[in-house]
């Protein structure tokens, strides 16, 4: 791919990757779901405290942070809408930073496409938390634009506290 | 701790709770030396550590522990700490191992705790050092009970057997169910929570009251606990643990992915099991073996997890999942995105019990708010005793397993953990 081709893939990412981010951050749920592919799996491996923990990422039935096909993420919106959602009521302030963003590969069809994302999220008065970690995710081309096929968010967290927000 | 003190932070006539239990730093010290030496607590599943060196980390309270097996094929648990200093001596959280070395000073253990090799022996200690002396500090009993591996630091300790009671009939109804036994998925989900051990571990015991109120948002309208007295029950127990079993109407997609599962686990438990337990299957089943381990099981899947105390304000949930080692793939699949999706830390019934705890831990902390008791009187006088399940039972939501925890928690405070008991 020459450079310059490149260079506009990039920014087109980044661009839908921050359109994105915006539409968790204000909570535009159906916006979101509608960036995602119908076949899509969004997966979180568990970190593990040991030296061939990457290997230990791809052990069959391992338990995951998150591990959902659509029907997982309506489920999680579904609650969130519920009115009933203790957690998040009154909903948590949340902001998304994404960065360091690199097209791995890319065919015609799909772009693989990383990039690291800072959470931060404030709740009630002063319970304010960071997530931090990075995400390998496939795009699929869809006419003219692209849906999100899969998503794997690296958690930088061993232990991790309450987790109330998407990635 | 005296015993007038006590009667005034579990009042066992009003049946009251102080909030003090959940906030004030003194009790929770006393706890690590009144509860946490001296019970049999949970250090993990004979199926984590299959081979000689095969390890996992964790705790036992605070203590930071190794669980291993030796080359004669002992279960064997250490406390993760050199003897020379203190430093951990394992720092992977699971692996395979042919013996510990201090990354200090290079103290090297066996798998049998016993110091294998000092360096500079011969020269800095002048060959004087006694290794048979400084071997790793064991816990002095550790036993299992199908395949769940307990230790204590009491050496006094009543066999694990004892100490479970009247508890075991309804572990039995999920551990013992089919030949093949129970074994753990991969991975421990580890998460924080500002809220204290024991509110975890109390809700799980006996706290169904809860259930339609913090997750109302999973709750079908109209869906009512209770039903059959054959399998809607809470249960008691004098030795402090509880349990919380009612059936909840499966969705025809669910009940289809998971028939084939519970019609055989079903025909393996009837040779097991008696009837009454038999019953049980498929139902949902959660409760607390005193004082931090509970279990839950809902749609297919059954985890087992850990409240661990990390300050009064403060604890980490370590949670796993377990299945029958002849499950049907499907059904094994399945369980595991439930699990994921609902009872980890980023599950949809999950997040909303960790706010109910931590938002409680932080009101209690209040000196005033501390002088006003909590209420755990509900179905005080009403349990009953059963032909065949051990324990009181009472239909839920009831507090007598809740509060039977609390009576527990007295008794070991007072008097720690006496012979046979």
């Amino acid at each position: 791919m020459a450079g310059e081709e490149r260079l506009a893939l990039r920014l087109a990412f980044e661009d839908l990757l921050y359109h994105e981010a915006a539409l968790l951050d204000a909570r535009r749920w159906e916006e979101w779901l509608g960036l995602l592919d119908d076949e899509i799996r969004y997966f979180a491996p568990l970190r593990a405290n040991a030296p061939d923990e990457a290997e230990r990422f791809n052990e069959h039935r391992r338990l995951a942070l998150f591990d959902d096909n659509r029907a997982g993420i309506e489920a999680r919106i579904a609650r969130l809408n519920s009115g009933a959602a203790h957690a998040d009521d009154p909903p948590s302030r949340v902001r998304h930073f994404v960065a360091n963003v690199r097209i791995l590969d890319h065919g015609t069809e799909t772009a693989r496409v990383a990039s690291n994302v800072l959470v931060f999220k404030s709740r009630r008065e002063r319970d304010e938390t960071l997530f931090c970690g990075t995400r390998d995710d496939v795009w699929r081309r869809d006419g003219p634009r692209w849906r999100l096929r899969e998503r794997r968010v690296l958690f930088d967290h061993h232990v991790i506290d309450n987790v109330t927000v998407f990635f | 701790m005296n015993v007038i003190g006590l009667a005034h932070l579990v009042d066992l006539t009003e049946r009251t709770v102080s909030p003090k239990l959940f906030v004030d730093p003194d009790i929770y010290r006393a706890e690590q030396e009144n509860i946490f030496t001296q019970c049999w607590l949970y250090v993990g599943h004979e199926s984590q550590i299959p081979h000689s060196g095969d390890f996992v980390t964790g705790y036992m309270g605070e203590e930071p522990i190794i669980l291993c097996r030796d080359p004669d094929a002992k279960t064997r648990v250490f406390l993760n700490s050199c003897r020379h200093r203190g430093m951990t001596v394992c720092q992977q959280e699971s692996g395979n191992a042919r013996s510990f070395q201090c990354p200090y000073h290079g103290w090297t253990y066996g798998l049998r705790g016993n110091l294998a090799g000092v360096p500079d022996h011969a020269t800095a200690y002048h060959g004087e050092l006694d290794r048979a002396q400084w071997g790793l500090i064991e816990a002095p009993k550790v036993a299992a009970y199908h395949g769940l591996v307990f230790a204590s630091f009491n050496a006094r300790a009543p066999s694990l057997e004892d100490y479970l009671g009247d508890i075991r009939w309804y572990l039995d109804m999920l551990l013992d169910r089919t030949p093949g036994g129970m074994r753990m998925l991969p991975g421990t989900h580890r998460w924080t929570l500002n809220a204290n051990w024991k509110f975890g571990a109390e809700q799980f015991l006996g706290d169904n009251y809860h259930t339609m109120w913090a997750h109302k948002s999973q709750w079908p309208k109209d869906a009512k606990i209770v039903g059959d007295p054959q399998t809607d029950f809470e249960v008691r127990t004098k030795q402090g643990h509880g349990w919380i079993n009612f059936r909840f109407p499966e969705s025809p997609e669910v009940a289809a992915i998971l028939a084939s599962y519970w019609d055989w686990v079903r025909r393996e438990a009837s040779t097991r099991l008696t009837p009454l337990q038999v019953a049980q299957i498929g139902c949902v089943h959660v409760g607390t073996v005193f004082p931090n381990v509970s279990v839950i099981s809902f749609l297919g899947f059954l985890s087992v997890r850990l409240w661990q105390p990390r300050a009064p304000d403060r604890v980490d949930v370590w949670s796993w999942q377990m299945i029958e080692r002849d499950a049907p793939d499907e059904a094994i699949d399945f369980a595991r995105d439930v699990l994921v999706r609902t009872f980890s830390p980023t599950g949809i019934f999950e997040q909303d019990d960790g706010e109910m705890w931590s938002m409680c831990t932080r009101t209690l902390n209040g000196p005033y708010r501390r002088r006003f008791p909590l209420n755990y009187q509900m179905g005080a006088g009403h349990a009953q005793r059963d032909g065949e399940r051990p324990g009181e039972l009472h239909e839920p939501p009831t507090e007598i397993g809740v509060f039977g925890f609390y009576e527990r928690w007295r008794e070991l405070m007072a008097n720690g953990l006496a012979d046979g008991r």
